[in-house]
């Protein structure tokens, strides 16, 4: 959906402009002057300006959450990333021709035999074959991480969020340095173009890929190059002897770690039931000693408190 | 180094300011009728020129719906075809092929001596390039029967106005292979299996006229082909911000 609105200041009369993120023509309503954004190397790059300031308490309470007291964990480093995407979008149009798979189907056919009695034969049959001449053409999207970054737990689907539509902004290096590091995508944006419209045409045959001899002739129109960096922050957590990455999404704050880990400790259960016992023992001496004392009133009071102890052990529980 | 920054929309030839739609890759100017591409660097001149009306030629058209129009060179292998000359209306029956008319070839190369090759080289594709909703099949045959058709244009001298283009030439010329194939393959069945390569002679952007012909349809006045008014996307908004199709926009007035 084209409802992602960005914003810039027009050159010409200096009034703040927005646009949809996929326009490509952008207006300035106060200079009525029109505007064709050029992106360097045709690849359209956005960042996602971070709203989280404070990664930091993002993972301590995270950490709390998990029952991990402020001792029993260390930060060991912390780094803040711009985390480069590649999304393309595209249409793929030409002409294909093949022939179907073929292939050999077993089926039992019953014949009447000589005297009337249906038998059962197993025959065998030719399938497949069947010529194919198509006119494609479909819409393609396609996302791609940039880097290369096993440590992070991040999902490239997080830039394709409408939700995020307000932290979208030009790419702006100086602006990004004073939050984090830029990483620099692995592929250049010649070779990455090339790559993503192999992948478009391989996309669009993959329904034909048995398909013998198959012969295409598509092409990729209309295709556009984004490029977008996402604010996200690693932490290196020393916990129980191992040291665990936990990355904070720095638009949502939402943290996510490459670990499953929890708290070991003594179940409640059973600490519970200890304490049960050593409450009854206490409450069966007591109320004995009172009622040893032959005095009605001790051992009224010991006989409620027996059934108090009882009362508040079933109601605990 | 600078990696973002604003155009401009700026006619090069006379100066005046462009004013486009939004998902236009072709520009218009207003004031002298040219048509501009972004090449990756400037905005490029493309030709652009207007049709007159061949059909209900008393009526003034109400619309102009952009059609890329290519002059092309094709070879097989390097070698140059002439192969275009066969689709001609009434030359071939729909369901010759050489496999299975043997007097095809004989047929084809006979007719090839009738023509002079400069009347084969001039050979057109039409590539319609205006935006459409999706009640409208891109691909549907608008572009291949005035392909086929080969109407011989006559233009306005004045500019007019044109309607929004979507595809830039290189994409429009990839359509122009499509329709090439399409139109050929029923006569060489192997075409995709052969090394085709298309060299542009000439290319540019015509504005067909259009003129309703009842409640929400439009048929253009060259070949007389129908277009359903709800199928053409306008890409303007009324004064709410709300979308509306060109069909709308025409009946609002």
């Amino acid at each position: 959906m084209n409802i992602r609105v960005v914003s810039v200041l027009c050159p010409k009369c200096g009034a703040g402009v927005n646009f949809y993120e996929k326009d490509r023509v952008i207006k300035c309503h106060h200079c009525n002057t029109n505007f064709i954004p050029i992106h360097s190397e045709g690849v359209e790059r956005y960042y996602f300006e971070a709203f989280v300031r404070n990664p930091q308490i993002k993972v301590q309470h995270f950490l709390k959450q998990k029952e991990f007291k402020r001792n029993e964990y260390k930060i060991v480093d912390i780094d803040h990333f711009f985390i480069p995407v590649w999304k393309a979008i595209g249409q793929v149009t030409g002409w294909i021709s093949g022939l179907s798979p073929r292939k050999t189907v077993l089926y039992t056919e019953m014949v009447t035999g000589p005297n009337g009695t249906q038998i059962p034969i197993k025959r065998k049959r030719e399938t497949g074959g069947i010529p194919l001449k198509k006119l494609m053409r479909m819409d393609k999207e396609m996302l791609l991480n940039a880097v290369h970054f096993p440590d992070l737990r991040w999902s490239k689907e997080e830039v394709s969020k409408v939700e995020y539509s307000s932290s979208l902004e030009v790419y702006n290096e100086e602006k990004m340095n004073k939050w984090g590091k830029i990483l620099t995508p692995d592929l250049s944006p010649k070779l990455e173009k090339k790559q993503l419209l192999r992948r478009f045409i391989k996309s669009a045959l993959s329904l034909y890929i048995n398909y013998e001899p198959l012969k295409q002739r598509l092409k990729v129109i209309g295709l556009r190059v984004f490029l977008y960096y996402f604010p996200v922050s690693l932490f290196k957590v020393e916990l129980n002897n191992q040291l665990i990455c936990l990355t904070v999404n720095g638009v949502s704050g939402k943290v996510t770690t490459n670990k499953i880990f929890k708290k070991e400790f003594i179940p409640k259960r059973k600490k519970n039931f200890l304490s049960d016992i050593l409450l009854i023992m206490a409450s069966s001496f007591i109320s004995t000693s009172l009622i040893v004392t032959k005095n009605p009133t001790f051992a009224q009071i010991g006989i409620v408190l027996v059934i108090f102890t009882f009362i508040f052990i079933i109601i605990k529980r | 180094m600078k990696l973002f920054h604003l155009l401009p929309l700026q006619c090069p030839k006379c100066g005046s300011p462009i004013d486009s739609n939004r998902n236009d890759v072709i520009y218009f100017c207003n004031n002298c009728g040219a048509g501009l591409e972004f090449n990756g660097e400037k905005l490029e001149l493309v030709r652009t020129v207007f049709a007159r009306p061949e059909l209900d030629k008393e009526n003034e058209p109400q619309l102009f719906l952009p059609f890329w129009l290519f002059h092309l060179d094709i070879s097989i292998k390097g070698k140059e075809v002439y192969l275009p000359f066969i689709f001609r209306p009434n030359f071939l029956e729909t369901q010759d092929s050489l496999l299975t008319n043997k007097t095809l070839l004989e047929k084809i190369l006979k007719k090839r001596e009738e023509q002079t090759k400069k009347e084969e080289m001039d050979f057109s594709i039409y590539v319609p390039s205006f935006p459409t909703t999706g009640t409208f099949e891109y691909s549907s045959n608008i572009g291949n029967r005035f392909t086929k058709t080969r109407p011989k244009l006559t233009f306005y001298e004045e500019k007019k106005k044109m309607e929004s283009c979507i595809y830039n030439s290189s994409d429009a010329l990839s359509i122009a292979e499509d329709e090439y194939i399409s139109l050929q393959s029923a006569v060489i069945p192997n075409l995709l299996g052969l090394e085709l390569s298309f060299n542009v002679k000439e290319k540019m952007v015509i504005g067909i006229p259009y003129i309703k012909k009842e409640k929400g349809i439009y048929y253009d006045q060259i070949i007389g082909e129908i277009i359903v008014a709800s199928a053409l996307k306008g890409g303007k908004r009324d004064e709410r911000g709300v979308k509306r199709s060109i069909g709308e926009t025409n009946a609002s007035l």
